[in-house]
C-alpha cells in the first residue's frame, strides 16, 4: 500500500516542476497531452504495469496478473484470441467490401468483378476476407478442441462452453450467409445444396416426414412448398430475395448478435476465474485471494480469546475489571525477554498485513525489495 | 491413373481447399502435441501446468504474446491474400447444375451423412443434436478431474468418444467429402479418374430384407408387417443393449468406476446414454452399407431410419 500512496499524482508533478531543464524525452511524458492520454506516468515499475492494463479500455479484459501456465501457448494454443483477431479482419475488409458490392442479383456479380479486377486493392481485399472467415470457422474447432481436452467446460465455466457452442453455429452462420454473395456458380449451388436440408424438417418441410398431414391440418398459408426453407430463400429457390436476405443477415444482424455474445464470452472468462488451470492454481488464487481479506492471528485472535476467556469465567459484568488487573501484573512481570519477544511478533504481525496486498515473487525488480521476504512469509 | 492422380492434386490445390488442407495438418498436430502432454502428465501424477503456480503480469508478459501473434498471423493473411485469389466462377446460373455439387467445407460432414440418412436425419435431426450434445457436455460430464490440464487416465472416456467424434465423423468426413467425392456424389480413390457416367450398382436392400421376404411395401403397396415388426425390433433392440452395454461394460470400465451410472443419476445417464449411441448410428450405418448394402433399418411411407 505504502509506495501507491507515496507515488504523487502526475499532474501536479508537472504544474510544480514546469518542464524547463529535462530532455526531450522526459518531457514528452510529462507533458499534458501524454498524462492525458495514458494516465500514469512511464516508469518500469509494477504499479504502472497493472495500471498499463486497467487504465486501458481495450487491455482491462485481461486481468493485471494472470497464472504463468496461462500465457503458455502449448497449453491455451491462442486459438480463441485468433479466432477474435480473424474476426475483427473479417469486419474491417467486410465493410471495405460493402463499399463496392450491391447485394442484387442485377449488380452483384458485376460488382465482384470488379472488386475483382478495377478497384484498388479489391481483390486483396476480398482475399483477405475470404481466407480470415474459412481461417475462422477452423481457429474456433481448434478452440473447441483444446477446451475440451484441458477439461475447461467443467465447472465454473459450464455456461461459457454452452455460449461457446453458440458462437461455433454463429460463425458457420456467417460463413454460410457470406458463401452467397459472390453469386457464382460456387455460391449459390453451395447454398442450394446447404439449404435443400430445410426441405426436409419434420412437419415444417414440404418434403420432411409427416409434412402433408401437417399441410393439411395447418397448412403454410400457400403452396405446399412454402415451407420454413421457403422463409429462409425468400422462395422456393436460390433467387434475388435470398441475396437480399443472406447480405443483411451476413453483415447485419448476425455480426451484431457474434459481437454481443463475444462480449458476453469474455466477460464470462473473467468472472468464472480466467484461463482454466489444475486445481493447485485454482487453489493458489484462492489462497491469494483469501489473503487479502485476511487480519493476522497474532494480532487479533489471541486478543478475541482473551476477552472472551474472561468474560466466560468472570461473568458479563466483571470482566473489564478483570482484564485491566491481569494487564497490571502482565506489565510488572515482563522482563526484558518477554517484552523482545512480544516485540517480534507485533513485528511479523505488521508484515503479515503487508504482505497480503503484494504476493508476487517472480518478475520483481530492483525498487521492491521489501516484497520478497513478505512473499516467503506468506507462502509457509 | 495419372489422370486421377491429376485431378487430385488440382483438387488439393484448389483456393477453397487450401485451408482445409492446413486444417487437417494443425488436427494432426495438435492431436499429437496434447495427446503428449497428456500422457507425460499422467506419467507425471501431477500436471506439469501445476508445477507454474506463481503468477505474472499481463504487461508485458502476456500483451507481448498478443501482439506478436497478431503480427504473425496478419502477416500470413497478407502473403495468402497476395498469393492466391479467391475463386470466382461463372455467374450464378439456376438452369446449370454443377456436378458434384457440394456444400461449403464445412458442411460436408453432414452432407456425407446424407448417403446414409434421410434429409430429415441427416440434415435437421442430426445437425440439431450434435449442437445439443455439445451444450450437454458440461452437464453430464461429472467427473471432476481433468479441469485445466492435459490428461488421458482421468477422462478415458469423454476425451475417447470426443477424439472419435470430432477426428472421425467431423474432421475426416469433411476431407472425405472434399477430396473423394466426384460426381453424384460417389466415392474415388485418388488415384481414380471422376467419372461422370460412373455407375454403382444400386441393389441396396432394406434390412428386414436380409431376414427373408420383407420389403417395406407388399407388391399391392400396403405396408409390410414383418418389415415394420423387425425394423423396429432391430432400432428398439439397439438402443435396449447398447443402452446395457454402456451401464454394464464400457462405462464402469472407461472410467474405472463401479458405481459410476449411479453416481451420474438417471436424467445426466440418460442424455449420455441418447446422444452416444445415437451417434454411433452413424459409423454403424456406414458398415451396414458397406458390407451388406443396407439402405434403411426401418422404412415406413412417413419415416425412413
Amino acid at each position: 500500500m505504502s509506495d501507491i500512496i507515496k507515488v504523487p499524482n502526475k499532474r501536479q508533478v508537472v504544474k510544480s516542476d514546469g518542464g524547463g531543464k529535462k530532455d526531450l524525452v522526459q518531457q514528452f511524458y510529462e507533458s499534458q497531452i501524454y498524462t492525458s492520454i495514458f494516465r500514469h506516468d512511464y516508469k518500469d515499475n509494477k504499479r504502472n504495469r497493472a495500471l498499463q492494463i486497467v487504465n486501458n479500455v481495450f487491455l482491462h479484459l485481461h486481468p493485471t496478473r494472470v497464472s504463468r501456465h496461462a500465457i503458455d501457448v502449448g497449453y491455451t494454443w491462442g486459438m480463441g484470441g485468433i479466432t477474435l483477431l480473424l474476426f475483427i479482419v473479417t469486419a474491417v475488409t467486410g465493410i471495405l467490401l460493402m463499399f463496392y458490392y450491391r447485394p442484387t442479383s442485377e449488380y452483384a456479380y458485376n460488382d465482384m468483378k470488379q472488386l475483382m479486377h478495377d478497384v484498388p486493392f479489391g481483390a486483396f481485399i476480398r482475399n483477405m476476407h475470404r481466407w480470415a472467415a474459412h481461417s475462422m470457422v477452423i481457429c474456433v474447432m481448434l478452440h473447441m478442441y483444446r477446451v475440451f481436452l484441458t477439461g475447461s467446460y467443467k465447472p465454473p465455466r459450464e455456461f461459457n462452453w454452452v455460449i461457446g457452442v453458440n458462437l461455433l453455429v454463429l460463425t458457420l452462420a456467417l460463413s454460410f450467409t457470406g458463401y452467397l454473395l459472390p453469386w457464382d456458380q460456387l455460391a449459390i449451388w453451395a447454398i442450394t445444396v446447404g439449404s435443400n436440408m430445410a426441405r426436409a424438417v419434420p412437419f415444417l418441410g414440404h418434403a420432411g416426414p409427416f409434412a402433408p398431414e401437417f399441410h393439411q391440418l395447418v397448412g403454410f398459408g400457400g403452396a405446399p412448398d412454402a415451407d420454413v426453407r421457403f422463409i429462409l430463400l425468400g422462395g422456393t429457390e436460390v433467387g434475388a430475395p435470398t441475396l437480399l436476405r443472406f447480405y443483411v443477415l451476413h453483415t447485419v444482424f448476425l455480426p451484431i448478435v457474434t459481437a454481443v455474445l463475444l462480449a458476453v464470452h469474455f466477460w464470462r472468462i473473467r468472472k468464472d476465474g480466467g484461463i482454466s488451470g489444475p486445481p493447485m492454481i485454482e487453489f493458489n488464487k484462492a489462497v491469494t485471494d483469501a489473503s487479502k481479506l485476511k487480519v493476522s492471528v497474532v494480532d487479533h485472535l489471541p486478543k478475541y480469546e482473551y476477552v472472551q476467556g474472561f468474560k466466560q469465567v468472570e461473568g458479563e459484568q466483571n470482566f473489564k475489571e478483570a482484564i485491566r488487573k491481569d494487564l497490571e501484573i502482565l506489565k510488572q512481570k515482563s522482563s526484558s525477554k518477554l517484552a523482545n519477544l512480544i516485540n517480534t511478533i507485533d513485528q511479523a504481525a505488521e508484515q503479515n498485513i503487508k504482505g497480503g496486498e503484494n504476493t508476487e515473487n517472480k518478475d520483481n525488480h530492483q525498487n521492491h525489495n521489501n516484497t520478497t521476504n513478505t512473499d516467503e512469509h506468506q507462502h509457509h | 491413373m495419372e489422370e486421377g492422380l491429376k485431378n487430385f492434386w488440382h483438387l488439393v490445390s484448389l483456393p477453397d481447399n487450401v485451408p482445409i488442407i492446413g486444417m487437417l495438418g494443425l488436427v494432426i498436430f495438435y492431436t499429437w502435441q496434447s495427446m503428449r502432454k497428456a500422457l507425460r502428465n499422467d506419467r507425471l501424477g501431477t500436471p506439469i501446468e501445476a508445477s507454474m503456480t506463481d503468477r505474472v503480469q499481463v504487461w508485458p508478459y502476456l500483451v507481448r504474446i498478443e501482439f506478436l501473434t497478431s503480427v504473425v498471423v496478419i502477416l500470413i493473411l497478407t502473403v495468402w491474400s497476395v498469393g492466391i485469389d479467391a475463386p470466382l466462377e461463372e455467374p450464378a446460373n439456376p438452369g446449370r447444375t454443377p456436378n458434384p455439387s457440394k456444400a461449403p467445407w464445412y458442411f460436408l460432414g453432414l452432407q456425407e451423412m446424407l448417403v446414409y440418412f434421410d434429409p430429415w436425419l441427416a440434415g435437421i435431426v442430426f445437425p440439431f443434436l450434435i449442437q445439443a450434445g455439445l451444450m450437454a457436455i458440461p452437464y453430464v460430464d461429472i467427473n471432476p478431474k481433468g479441469n485445466g490440464y492435459y490428461t488421458w487416465k482421468e477422462r478415458r472416456f469423454a476425451i475417447g468418444f470426443f477424439l472419435f467424434g470430432f477426428l472421425i465423423l467431423w474432421v475426416f468426413l469433411i476431407i472425405l467429402g472434399t477430396l473423394l467425392r466426384g460426381p453424384g456424389w460417389n466415392f474415388f480413390f485418388p488415384w481414380e479418374e471422376w467419372d461422370a457416367h460412373k455407375v454403382v450398382a444400386a441393389n441396396s436392400r432394406d434390412w428386414p430384407e436380409l431376414f427373408g421376404k420383407f420389403p417395406a411395401k407388399n407388391v399391392d403397396g400396403s405396408i409390410n408387417t414383418g418389415h415394420v415388426i423387425i425394423g423396429s425390433l432391430s432400432i428398439i433392440g439397439y438402443y435396449f443393449f447398447g443402452n446395457l452395454l454402456l451401464k454394464k461394460v464400457i462405462l464402469p470400465r472407461a472410467t474405472k468406476d463401479k458405481d459410476i451410472v449411479k453416481k451420474l443419476g438417471p436424467l445426466r445417464y440418460g442424455t449420455v446414454a441418447f446422444f452416444v449411441l445415437t451417434c454411433m448410428t452413424m459409423p454403424i450405418k456406414i458398415i451396414l452399407r458397406l458390407t451388406l448394402d443396407v439402405k434403411y433399418v426401418l422404412s415406413t411411407p412417413w419415416i425412413n431410419f
